[in-house]
């Protein structure tokens, strides 16, 4: 038997006899590979497919549920917006090149901006101040002298590209790119400390508890202003003024703390807010997410207004056209009805509105809860054509207050490190703020870049010294800000008639005494005073815009001699306001018998002379008695 | 010399080479079932996935490739070495020397048609090279053609068809010896049953050419032109071309002026 296996063993052919062992094996290995990845694969949707190809995230996410029609995994698939391998089977090979956070703007022209998506969306917003941040980036660099003037094309793109940035750069790199809406997001907390993620940022709708991990956090075009209160809440901290809260300093009675720690006040929020109105109900898609130009600043990009609401005359509506697909996406998306629509400055169609035929307008909550508004048109009355006051915008009447900020301190430590948000990394340097005295109060008026007179608040006021051997810079500078405060009551008319502080001069004491005005300057209480100019109208502050300034001397004094006559004339429907230069004739003929306004300049010698702005008295003209360098002054 | 240390058993490097051809080209066949050049990584990931055992078929057909190369090249080294191309007929020898970049090509096709990172990657480089061809892109469409599908046709059909003639004029056989089959079938199966053929993830930067072409790769990071690094494998596929008719100082010297340099380049991308 043995000799019979021996000599066919000898018959048979070696190395065929190996080679047919080893196939075996090797056929017995992959049949263990085949069982187990059957095993792997059983019962999972493998055959899925999305838009007619291969969809095998499904294979493993099939149960995700949260996320609205628009963005069903059904219809998407998950690497329409994750990215990734969807053809691959292999978890880290399905992983790789995966979009943890899609929207992130680095990538979001794969994710979101892709072509059959939000391409032009993304193209818009890439472009936007909330990406570029040009505005804020020019202001800065001018407060450090870095820069001529407040505008330059400069975005954080390009300050990402500094290999030895400025103190400018690397001041906005530190602190103000927190917000830059490109900023890598790392985690998918979503809280008002949140910042960057591109489209995320803002389109993550709050989740529920994030305990389930098949629950997609829904995405929505119902943004809530929590979305914008993380960012929006500091420098004009218009988050908060709008919400009723004023940020106090540390140390100070406060009544909450805001997400960050900083204490603040209760006060009493913007009548908008009150209403329940979210930041969005106002706020247009264009102006918010760009719309396809390169703004300097935020007011170039802001097209809503005040009277796209509270019209002054009948608004006409028209249907919407063939060049508003987005809009028409938007009230698709939303569920609603297309109608007429009137629109912005700008033309964006307001979507949202409806002009009914009393005049007054519909608004329709895009926020996350279903809610409608009445708003009544601007009232045809004296207060609001009132000779003399075309060029005021609104908020300057019916701002309650805004943050008048003078004493926060910046300081920089070489030996300490911080996180730079644009090369997100620790490098060495740290830039300490320490905030000083807030205050509050009616915000001062200016006049805007667009000749509008609004108002103004003081804006990064600065003591710094960018070198060892450079002289210190030091100066103040002054905002155009819409503080959120709207209130239906305006100011009164003495709140800027007879008012300093509004006027630009600063804190101080502004009286009628005898027939002149007398300002007499308080002392400074921060490291910066409040005085954008002074009564020559010699601008001591800078404008953070290329064409704002403060009032002239000429229109302080027409402010003042107006302001003269408000303690009687207190009212706009006062006949002396349908021709105040016909009034002041009369007075100086001596027609005006009733008028008890001093005529001659007062003989009490307790009156400081060197105080005097304005004389007003019976002559023929006003001439100024101080500093003044011009002659005649001349009513408007 | 590889000749007296040559097991008396085992085939030599031309029965081999030859011995691969069965094994790539009914694997080649099972793939083409499932491969589809309208979607090529998709239909890669099924295959490997999805197809039963079809993993095992596309690690046969691509480890059986490789082998192919492998003993192709070793084949042409050790012809060389007993200086046989003395004593074959000149055009016998020409169409050997024809048949190894017709094998480079097949692989590289082959690797182009995976439509992963890297393949993508190499088909814009392989475009822009050939681009730089001074006829007008011919070479470029012949080759590579417009689509994934054309460049299918490419290494299914023309390609392959040109290498059996070519195999086929050159061994004057008609079929390999069992051992020749055996021998590299049952070495390409055990490969595939225990290691899968690559596809590199979505996302992945690509980095290296295959490896046969990483001294190639290495080369072209290295010259200032994207021509030079061609010149001397040319220069080598002439000479052997031509290595009948010159005397063996030519060989030896253009052998270390050109392998010996692209075996340190390789060396050098490997690394990279």
């Amino acid at each position: 038997m043995i000799d019979s296996l021996v000599a066919l063993g000898r018959r048979l052919d070696t190395p065929l006899v190996i080679c047919l062992a080893a196939a075996w094996l090797a056929i017995a290995a992959a049949v263990w590979r085949e069982t187990a990845r059957d095993q792997q694969w059983r019962d999972r949707p493998l055959a899925a497919q999305v838009n007619g190809r291969p969809e095998r995230c499904l294979a493993c996410h099939a149960d995700v549920t949260g996320l609205a029609p628009a963005h069903d995994p059904e219809a998407l698939g998950c690497s329409s917006c994750h990215l990734g391998d969807p053809f691959a089977f292999d978890e880290d090979r399905a992983h790789a090149g995966m979009e943890r956070f899609p929207g992130d703007l680095a990538t979001a022209t794969e994710s979101c901006g892709q072509a059959a998506c939000h391409s032009e969306a993304v193209h818009h917003v890439t472009g936007s101040l909330m990406n570029t941040g040009r505005g804020m980036i020019s202001v800065d660099r001018f407060c450090f002298g870095e820069q001529a003037g407040p505008d330059s094309a400069l975005t954080f793109a390009d300050l990402a590209r500094e290999k030895a940035p400025t103190p400018a750069a690397d001041h906005l790199r530190r602190l103000c790119a927190s917000c830059h809406l490109a900023t890598r997001r790392d985690d998918h907390a979503l809280d008002r400390f949140t910042r960057g993620g591109g489209c995320a940022a803002c389109h993550l709708a709050e989740p529920a508890p994030y305990r389930d991990p098949n629950r997609h956090r829904r995405l929505t075009v119902a943004v809530d202003s929590e979305r914008c209160f993380g960012c929006h809440s500091r420098s004009g901290r218009i988050a908060l003024s709008y919400h009723g809260l004023a940020e106090v300093a540390p140390g100070q009675p406060f009544d909450v703390q805001l997400y960050d720690g900083r204490p603040a006040r209760r006060v009493e929020p913007d009548v908008h807010a009150a209403a329940g109105m979210g930041c969005i109900d106002c706020h247009t898609r264009a102006e918010v997410m760009g719309d396809g130009l390169d703004h300097d600043h935020k007011e170039e990009a802001i097209e809503i207004a005040c009277i796209d609401c509270h019209p002054t005359t009948p608004t006409v509506a028209a249907p919407l056209t063939e060049d508003d697909a987005i809009t028409r996406r938007l009230v698709a998306l939303r569920g609603w009805e297309e109608q007429s629509v009137s629109r912005t400055r700008k033309g964006t169609p307001l979507y949202f509105l409806t002009m009914e035929t009393d005049g007054r307008v519909t608004v329709r909550s895009r926020g996350p809860e279903e809610r409608r508004w009445i708003a009544g048109p601007t009232p045809d009355d004296p207060d609001h054509s009132l000779a003399g006051h075309e060029r005021l915008a609104c908020q300057a009447c019916h701002s309650r207050r805004a943050p008048l900020c003078t004493g926060c301190h910046t300081s920089y430590a070489p030996d300490e490190t911080q996180w730079d948000h644009l090369a997100g990394r620790e490098r060495p340097g740290r830039w300490r703020e320490k905030p000083g005295p807030i205050e509050y109060g009616p915000p001062l008026l200016g006049v805007a870049d667009d000749g509008r007179i609004f108002p103004f608040i003081p804006g990064m006021p600065l003591r710094v010294q960018t070198g060892p051997d450079l002289p210190w810079l030091e100066d103040s500078y002054f905002a155009p800000l819409a503080p959120h405060t709207t209130t239906r009551a305006a100011r009164p008319c003495s709140a800027c008639h007879r008012d300093g502080a509004t006027l630009g001069l600063g804190p101080g004491a502004l009286d009628y005494v005898g027939a002149a005005w007398h300002f007499t300057p308080a002392p400074a209480t921060g490291d910066f005073d409040l005085r954008w100019t002074k009564p020559d109208g010699h601008a001591v502050g800078r404008a953070t815009r290329p064409a704002a300034r403060p009032f002239t001397a000429v229109e302080i004094d027409a402010t003042l001699t107006v302001g003269a006559c408000v303690p009687c004339h207190k009212q706009a429907d006062d006949p002396l306001y349908e021709s105040f230069r016909g009034g002041l004739d009369r007075w100086r003929e001596g027609a005006a018998r009733r008028c008890d306004l001093p005529a001659t300049e007062t003989s009490d010698p307790g009156v400081d002379k060197s105080t005097i702005i304005i004389e007003i008295t019976n002559q023929a003209s006003i001439t100024q008695q101080n500093k003044r360098t011009s002659g005649e002054f001349r009513i408007p | 010399m590889l000749r007296p240390t040559w097991p008396a058993w085992l085939p030599s490097t031309g029965s081999l080479t030859l011995g691969c051809l069965p094994v790539v080209l009914v694997s080649g066949g099972l793939l083409a079932i499932h491969f589809d050049p309208a979607a090529p990584l998709a239909s890669v990931e099924a295959i490997e996935e999805v197809v039963p055992f079809g993993f095992l078929v596309r690690g046969l057909h691509y480890f059986a490739s490789h082998l192919l190369l492998i003993l192709a090249v070793a084949h042409t080294a050790a012809r060389l070495s007993a200086r046989d191309y003395r004593r074959v007929p000149p055009a016998a020898w020409g169409v050997a020397v024809l048949v190894l970049p017709l094998v480079v090509w097949l692989i590289l096709s082959g690797f182009l048609l995976r439509g992963d990172p890297e393949a993508i990657g190499a088909a814009e480089v392989a475009r822009h090279l050939l681009g730089l061809l001074p006829d007008g892109g011919h070479t470029r469409s012949c080759l590579l053609g417009t689509n994934a599908a054309a460049l299918y046709a490419q290494h299914a059909a023309t390609a392959t068809v040109l290498l059996l003639v070519l195999i086929l004029a050159h061994a004057r056989i008609g079929w390999p010896t069992a051992h020749a089959v055996a021998l590299p079938t049952t070495a390409a199966l055990c490969l595939a049953a225990i290691a899968s053929a690559p596809i590199v993830p979505q996302g992945t930067d690509p980095v290296h050419a295959p490896w046969y072409l990483l001294g190639l790769q290495e080369a072209l990071h290295r010259t200032p032109h994207p021509a030079w690094p061609f010149l001397p494998p040319l220069v080598l596929l002439a000479g052997l071309l031509v290595l009948p008719r010159v005397t063996d100082r030519w060989l030896h010297a253009a052998l270390v002026l050109v392998v010996g340099p692209y075996l340190i380049l390789t060396a050098l991308g490997w690394m990279r």
